[in-house]
């Protein structure tokens, strides 16, 4: 054990005997798959659990980082790292749904979601994509931090990558807690953790009794506001009940206890370093092993925490950017603390992903960066790159993206665009003229406003407009390419050609349905499918078939007299 | 979105096929096979019987045997070219039960009358649409259709009418004073709704460039507001037609020389249009002769209608001269508008800039439209008679042709710029069928319908399409220069 800096005496512990935990989710990289699915499908939410429909969240949960979540959605319906995901994609404002419901009958008992869809709110996340960062962990930080109620804190409620169990939210709309402001007292957490060394274990235990020392009302004041006046007599612990594992009876804990503080603030310190902190790889957490049974809701098991490398340039506000290498084997490595999404968004158009990590590697792609550089606007690849990794690219890959540059000039389609054709064409032409072709023909704008001016200059132009599925030829005596180009039909001697198929088709009349039904029995036993009209008692088929049947004929006159009657022609 | 799920409508050949294999009992295959003379065993298949039902076998006498509210009725199924429910032929039995409350009551004694009247004489088809979620009884979804095999055996609807020739008295002033208005517009009614104009030399009536069917829209939508016979009248039985549809109908059955009198129409207007306020035929039919619609003979007290010929058209007019002669100048053609045909009208106003000037409508060559019509007048009667008469017109002519054809515009058409040379070759053999045609300097060109599949082309070949797009703009030009 040793001393810490002076601001927090912290003792440092040995983890080797304990259980370790780190956040095994990427919630920033799911944040973004999910919202790239939602973008792309429309998905409406169930009508009564307002949940994501099995079939999307099957879709959506195969891309997640959670490796348990498909099979959570198979066994459950529901997988609890999807709806973090999904909630947290709500609250940042990246989606939009209804919440609230409405409640649609008078013996309704819940509300309905009808037509609940999923919306896209692609201006909010651009504006995300479009910060630093330090910016974007400040962002998602924020917005966890200052998202609370009286029930969903970490008193009352389980963290999702946690063990730790709650206390019972029974009551807690009174008392202290609904004048405790949680968001106040996570950011103080938080600079707390900041005066730790990285990479170092410190007992939590030593986090607490620091606390009770130098902050004894860092979570609840001296003196607290109660929301009710009844519930002054309860004390500052009124709230927080324990109970005996294998008992129903509660007991209130008592300001007078000695360790009243490590019973509630304690037990708060630990449950905060498993929601937000681990949940967002803050930190990493040292359980105590094995479990120990007792009171509920545990308390001590959380015996150590560690601070991660994201963490401190995080809380000092020097989170670096992406740092983008391009290498000769058109690898290109994006190196981030965290997963660069709006990096990742501004390179994929022109590269595939390959893994995605603390380095993120993606390859350069022919196809894609040929369309990339032939969309509309594109600028110039290289420099782009160039302005990226923030020094010359490898040799062989600025020469590539030279090449691939031609090759995406290489079928240049002009949209409303027409030709006109004709010598010593007036003057005003050019006005409309995009391309010459040739010195009689010309690729023009808005060709039918340039007739009605060559109209009006009486030139007498033809105004030829072409089929959508097949190019019209000009009429005789127009001076034209098409009229060369384009052959006119040859006239067949022929007669016009009438196509027909000839088929026989047998038809069977049974004297009732009882002999059709037998007959249709001993159809389907022998995998004979024909045409059974039973309104009619018909059987019809063709005479291909005729073998078949014949068959089942013979079959059927082992056991029954048949009178076949056959009609003459 | 939860649908309100109906009964499915079913078309009239869907009617007979059904009709045949479901809605008919074997006293009813009986029966019509007696009307209609089929032998019973032709009868054993649905779709064997079908054909017969639809073949003219046996029509004759079944159609001459029918009572003359019958054929009516079924006339107005032909005019109707829908099929029908059963409520339509409450105005052929005349059995319908007011004074009971469901459909079926009121409706049951109708649909046996027609069953014994139509059906079973194999001259009507009739089927059950599937029920929907309105819950509607058998009998109401049953429909009627009178199949169009029988409609050319089907017996005249005017068995009266009168066999007359001779083009009979045509109100020629009525149309002759509407041209007149051209040069006194003061002497046109205000209540007009296609008055004269010209705007920029072009003759128009109304919104629309003149010509004669606007014209006889013109004259038929005076004799609607003089008669009243225009609108179909809310709260009658749906089967039903307006008294001008109903009038149209009735004229287009007859024969070149055939005429009728009014009181035939008085039996067709009221299966036709059975609205409480009668169409009074007698009136209907003078307002259609003074607006030129009809024409009419008269031997003493009664008088015959038919429709009015169509305006003749200028191809069937060779005296000009009698309405078209040189002006001073000798540049332009001055008009009679008190012998012109409007046919005649419509020909020289294609082709010219009219103007009026001291009470006289000129017309002057108009090289523009003489371009676009140059291929269909030139070797026409009236254009041989325009260019050996006047000078003006001649020129015009002779300048046209010489300039027509050499300036040709291309629209709806794709062109694109492909620098390589392999996917040029490429996308040519792929598109055989001069589908694609090359151009010059690296220029193809295509129809629109084709580009999702030369995009898939160049895709598959390892290239993309750099699409260049002149559209929008232009059309953001254009809406500023309109503001």
């Amino acid at each position: 054990m040793s001393k810490n800096n002076p601001a927090m005496e912290l003792k440092t512990v040995d983890v080797s005997t304990m259980d370790i935990c780190s956040c095994e989710f990427d919630p920033r990289k799911d944040l973004h798959v999910y919202v790239n699915y939602v973008r792309e499908r429309e998905v409406k939410r169930s009508v009564r659990e307002n949940a994501i429909p099995k079939v999307d969240a099957r879709r959506i949960v195969k891309q997640l980082s959670d490796p348990e979540a498909l099979a959570d959605i198979e066994e459950n319906n529901r997988s609890p790292w999807l709806d973090f995901i999904d909630r947290l994609a709500l609250d940042l404002g990246f989606v939009g749904y209804d919440t609230e419901g409405e409640y649609l009958g008078y013996t309704s008992s819940a509300p309905s979601f009808v037509d609940n869809y999923i919306d896209y709110n692609e201006q909010a996340y651009q504006r995300f994509l479009a910060l630093s960062m330090q910016q974007q962990e400040q962002f998602l930080f924020d917005r966890q931090v200052d998202g609370y109620s009286e029930g969903d804190n970490e008193f009352f409620s389980r963290s999702i990558c946690g063990r730790l169990d709650a206390f019972d939210s029974w009551g807690c709309a009174t008392g202290v807690v609904p004048g405790i402001e949680f968001d106040k007292v996570r950011n103080f957490l938080f600079q707390c953790l900041a005066d730790c060394r990285p990479g170092v274990w410190y007992e939590t235990a030593s986090l607490v009794a620091h606390l009770k020392r130098r902050h004894p009302y860092f979570l609840i004041p001296r003196s607290p506001s109660f929301k009710y006046r009844g519930d002054r007599a309860a004390g500052r612990y009124g709230n927080f009940y324990e109970k005996e594992k294998e008992s129903y009876k509660r007991n209130i804990v008592s300001e007078k206890d000695r360790d009243a503080f490590e019973r509630v603030e304690g037990r708060f310190v630990e449950r905060f370093l498993e929601n937000i902190p681990l949940t967002m790889g803050y930190v990493d957490l040292a359980y105590a092993n094995p479990d120990n049974p007792g009171i509920r809701p545990s308390l001590g098991k959380i015996q150590a925490f560690k601070i991660n490398d994201g963490f401190l340039p995080f809380m000092r506000g020097t989170l670096r950017e992406p740092a983008v290498t391009v290498l000769p084997n058109h690898e290109i490595h994006v190196e981030s603390q965290w997963y660069p999404a709006a990096m990742l968004t501004r390179i994929e158009p022109f590269a595939d992903l390959v893994s995605t990590d603390r380095i993120s590697i993606l390859k350069l792609s022919r196809a894609k960066a040929v369309a990339y550089l032939a969309g509309e606007g594109a600028a110039d690849l290289a420099k782009d790159l160039e302005a990226l990794t923030g020094g010359p690219l490898p040799v062989n890959i600025a020469a590539e993206l030279a090449e691939w540059a031609g090759q995406s000039e290489s079928f240049v389609l002009y949209r409303g665009c027409g030709l006109v054709e004709g010598k010593n064409l007036p003057a005003f032409i050019k006005s409309y003229e995009v391309e010459r072709l040739a010195a009689d023909l010309r690729l023009v704008r808005t060709p039918d406003i340039l007739f009605s001016e060559l109209e009006q200059a009486e030139q007498i132009p033809v105004l030829v407009t072409h089929r959508a599925n097949s190019l019209r030829r000009p009429q005789d005596g127009v001076k034209s390419i098409f009229n060369r180009k384009l052959k006119q039909k040859k006239k067949t001697g022929q007669k016009e050609l009438i196509a027909i198929r000839q088929q026989t088709i047998v038809t069977l009349f049974f004297q009732d349905a009882g002999s059709l039904a037998v007959f249709t029995q001993a159809l389907t036993e022998n995998q004979c499918f024909v045409e059974i009209d039973k309104k009619r008692r018909t059987v019809a088929y063709a005479a291909d078939q005729k073998p078949h049947i014949d068959a089942v004929i013979r079959q059927l006159k082992k056991k029954y007299r048949i009178n076949l009657m056959k009609e003459k022609a | 979105m939860r649908g309100t799920r109906k009964g499915k409508i079913l078309k009239e050949t869907e009617i007979a096929e059904k009709m045949c294999k479901e809605e008919l009992a074997a006293a009813d295959v009986k029966a019509i096979c007696k009307a209609r003379g089929f032998s019973i065993p032709d009868t054993r298949s649905p779709a064997l019987f079908e054909s017969l039902l639809l073949s003219d076998l046996g029509l004759q006498s079944v159609f001459g045997a029918l009572e003359r509210v019958e054929i009516i009725m079924l006339h107005l199924l032909k005019g109707l070219k829908k099929p029908v429910n059963i409520a339509a032929f409450e105005r052929m039995t005349e059995k319908r039960n007011n004074w009971r409350r469901t459909f079926n009551q009121q409706y049951g004694e109708v649909f046996k009358q027609v069953k014994k009247r139509l059906i079973r004489k194999g001259i009507l088809v009739f089927a059950t649409a599937p029920a929907g979620f309105d819950k509607k009884s058998q009998l109401e979804r049953q429909l009627f259709a009178f199949p169009d095999q029988f409609h050319g055996h089907l017996p005249p609807l005017f068995p009266s009418a009168k066999v007359l020739h001779g083009p009979g008295e045509y109100n020629d002033a009525f149309i002759r004073n509407k041209l007149r208005q051209l040069v006194h517009p003061q002497s046109a009614d205000t209540t007009d709704p296609s008055p004269w104009r010209i705007e920029e030399g072009e003759l128009r009536m109304g919104d629309a460039s003149f010509d004669v069917a606007a014209l006889h829209r013109w004259r038929r939508q005076r004799w609607v507001a003089s008669a009243k016979i225009s609108s179909v009248r809310e709260g009658v039985p749906e089967a039903r037609m307006s008294p001008l549809n109903a009038l149209d109908y009735a004229f287009a059955t007859l024969a070149p020389d055939e005429w009728i009198e009014p009181e035939a129409l008085r039996p067709v207007l009221k299966m036709f249009c059975p609205e409480k306020d009668k169409t009074n035929p007698e009136q209907a039919l003078r307002r259609g002769w003074e607006t030129a619609c009809l024409v009419r003979r008269r031997q003493g007290e009664k008088t015959w209608y038919r429709p009015a010929p169509l305006f003749r058209d200028v191809s069937k007019i060779s005296t000009f001269h009698e309405f078209l002669s040189e002006d001073k100048s000798g540049e332009g053609l001055r008009v009679n508008l008190d012998g012109i045909p409007p046919g005649g009208l419509e020909a020289i106003a294609r082709i010219s800039k009219l103007r009026i000037g001291g009470g006289v409508l000129t017309a002057s060559p108009d090289r523009v439209r003489i371009g676009r019509a140059i291929h269909t007048i030139r070797d026409t009667g009236f254009g041989r008679w325009l260019t050996e008469t006047s000078r003006g017109f001649s020129r015009a002519f002779a300048d046209v042709l010489q300039r027509w054809g050499r300036h040709v515009v291309h629209e709806n058409i794709l062109i694109a710029k492909v620098r390589d040379i392999g996917l040029k070759i490429g996308l040519e053999k792929a598109f055989k069928d001069s589908r694609i045609i090359s151009l010059p300097g690296d220029f193809i060109a295509f129809p629109e319908g084709l580009l999702s599949r030369v995009e898939a082309h160049v895709a598959g070949n390892g290239f993309a399409v750099k699409t260049i797009d002149r559209t929008a703009g232009e059309i953001g030009k254009r809406m500023a220069r309109n503001e």
